[in-house]
């Protein structure tokens, strides 16, 4: 069942609806995912933020998440990797055990102990990129020109970064 | 390393290529579905995307050090090196339509830049280190790794090499690389966006007016421009341009001088736009050289002129084209369109 949206979201939902339907649908077409139920999973997750009111643009910050979800939805069918994922989020969470398909697992926590200590071992320039983005939500292009080098040249760094990480979790 | 196993390093690559693409906050849908058709078309190809993307998604999961910083205070520690581009690029905006205006104000700036510079390669950041030419001057650069660049007349580049790449941003002007092989470590040149990787050769980069012109004189390199995701491959004598407008022309002959051959003093152009010579020439004269109206740089040019004597070379342009050359007090002189007789 849905939650009835509240205050600031409700706002957002009346003023932006139409108009992120539309920029979805200009920039990745029909679907699937089709824009419409991004744009309504968009603003089921939004009313799930209790940091919502704390954000300077919500609705650069609503296109954004609109983005990421359909492109994650994308991926998703496209790998056949369905809501397992999310399945496999919720035992965790529940104290069981993981259990999901094959080919997706989450990491074990052996695992992402690995990850963290391959995080030390990273230049301080691949971990702050990396930290830009991934937590800090900027994209290639933003990072670039906040530091001055081309959008490529913020991707080859996170690239190798990323490599050097899975390298230290598949090592064993 | 046996076939199957580089065939497999490539497709990991690939993996994490679009792992980043797919995260980059810019893709687009002919991305999408050039991602689709790449998974669709070989198992392997999904199963390294799913391995990436797992690592990818436990990034989220762990923690960072300085995760309890700001992107902001993050951001700050590259402060130097964007305002050392930043700066100019502003410059150029600045200096093209009005610069005829006052030499103090350049010498200002001029001297605005040497101290960003100093800020720029005393940072611990990055081992990056970054080289300049003044008008007229041209320099010999040698690297740790054998390779020695040519850095071109009114030129700037930042070398920063470490353990996996050797990667040169050239911020603007041109060089001419000779490239140690270094199959470990690829070499890549960056000018604005626009990617150039090489494993050993010899190539030339230069900035043009409304191009940005590459040529290559032995070896084999790939072009990639900042809005195409494909590469382009090149060898010896092809050369391929980027236009301004980030496309790029198809793989040609060379055409007018040879890859690297203005480090003897000479350019030579073979129906080449006069805003391109002009460009050319503007990094070789102290004092400016203005087309008006800027229509004027559509002619087209075949010529040959010394790098030590631009002015000899407007003379002879004079008499080639439907132009008059026209001086100004400071200097600056203006080619502007001959008067019908």
């Amino acid at each position: 069942m849905e939650k009835p949206f509240s205050g600031l979201i409700s706002d957002l939902y009346k003023k932006h609806w139409q108009e992120l339907c539309s920029y979805l649908r200009s920039r990745y077409g029909d679907g699937p995912p089709e824009p419409e139920d991004i744009a309504q999973s968009t603003f089921a997750k939004l009313s799930e933020l209790d940091t919502l009111s704390q954000i300077d643009n919500p609705k650069a910050f609503l296109f954004r998440t609109a983005r990421n979800l359909l492109i994650d939805q994308f991926r998703r069918r496209v790998t056949g990797e369905k809501y397992l994922v999310r399945e496999a989020e919720y035992a965790e969470a529940s104290g069981l055990s993981a259990v999901s398909g094959p080919e997706h697992v989450l990491m074990s926590r052996e695992e992402l102990t690995m990850l963290e200590s391959a995080l030390q071992g990273l230049d301080q320039r691949e971990r702050d990129f990396l930290l830009l983005h991934r937590l800090h939500n900027l994209g290639f292009t933003e990072i670039g020109r906040r530091v001055g080098m081309s959008r490529n040249g913020v991707k080859a760094i996170i690239k190798r970064a990323l490599e050097k990480c899975e390298k230290a979790v598949n090592q064993q | 390393m046996s076939y199957t196993a580089e065939h497999n390093e490539a497709i990991r690559e690939q993996a994490r290529d679009w792992v980043l693409e797919l995260s980059s906050g810019d893709v687009t849908r002919d991305e999408l579905q050039a991602f689709q058709a790449w998974i669709e078309a070989d198992q392997r190809h999904k199963r390294a995307f799913n391995e990436s993307q797992r690592v990818w998604d436990g990034l989220s999961e762990v923690s960072f050090v300085d995760r309890e910083l700001s992107a902001e205070s993050l951001l700050e520690r590259y402060a130097a090196r964007r305002e050392y581009i930043g700066l100019r690029q502003w410059l150029k905006g600045r200096f093209k339509p009005v610069v005829w205006t006052g030499g103090a104000v350049v010498a200002g700036a001029l001297v605005a830049v040497f101290l960003l510079l100093d800020v720029f390669t005393t940072q611990p950041v990055s081992q990056a280190e970054l080289f300049t030419t003044r008008t007229a001057e041209i320099r010999d650069i040698e690297l740790d790794d054998g390779s020695v660049i040519t850095l071109g007349t009114k030129s700037g580049m930042i070398v920063d090499f470490d353990e996996h790449q050797r990667r040169i941003q050239l911020v603007n002007g041109e060089a001419f690389f000779d490239v140690s092989k270094d199959p470990e470590r690829p070499f890549v040149v960056d000018f604005r966006g626009t990617e150039i990787r090489v494993l050993g050769t010899r190539f030339d980069v230069r900035e043009g007016a409304a191009q940005l012109r590459i040529t290559v004189l032995d070896g084999l390199i790939e072009v990639a421009p900042e809005i195409k995701s494909s590469t382009t491959r090149l060898s010896a004598g092809q050369q391929v341009k980027v236009l301004s407008t980030g496309e790029m022309t198809a793989v040609g002959s060379v055409t007018g001088d040879k890859p690297g051959d203005w480090r003897l003093g000479r350019l030579f152009y073979e129906g080449e736009y006069l805003r391109e010579v002009i460009a050319d020439a503007n990094r070789y004269h102290e004092e400016k050289i203005i087309l008006m109206p800027p229509s004027l740089g559509d002619l087209k040019v075949t010529a040959s002129f010394d790098t030590e004597r631009i002015d000899q070379m407007l003379n002879t342009l004079q008499l080639a084209l439907p132009i008059e050359v026209s001086r100004l007090k400071g200097g600056t002189a203006i080619l502007i369109k001959q008067a019908i007789e």
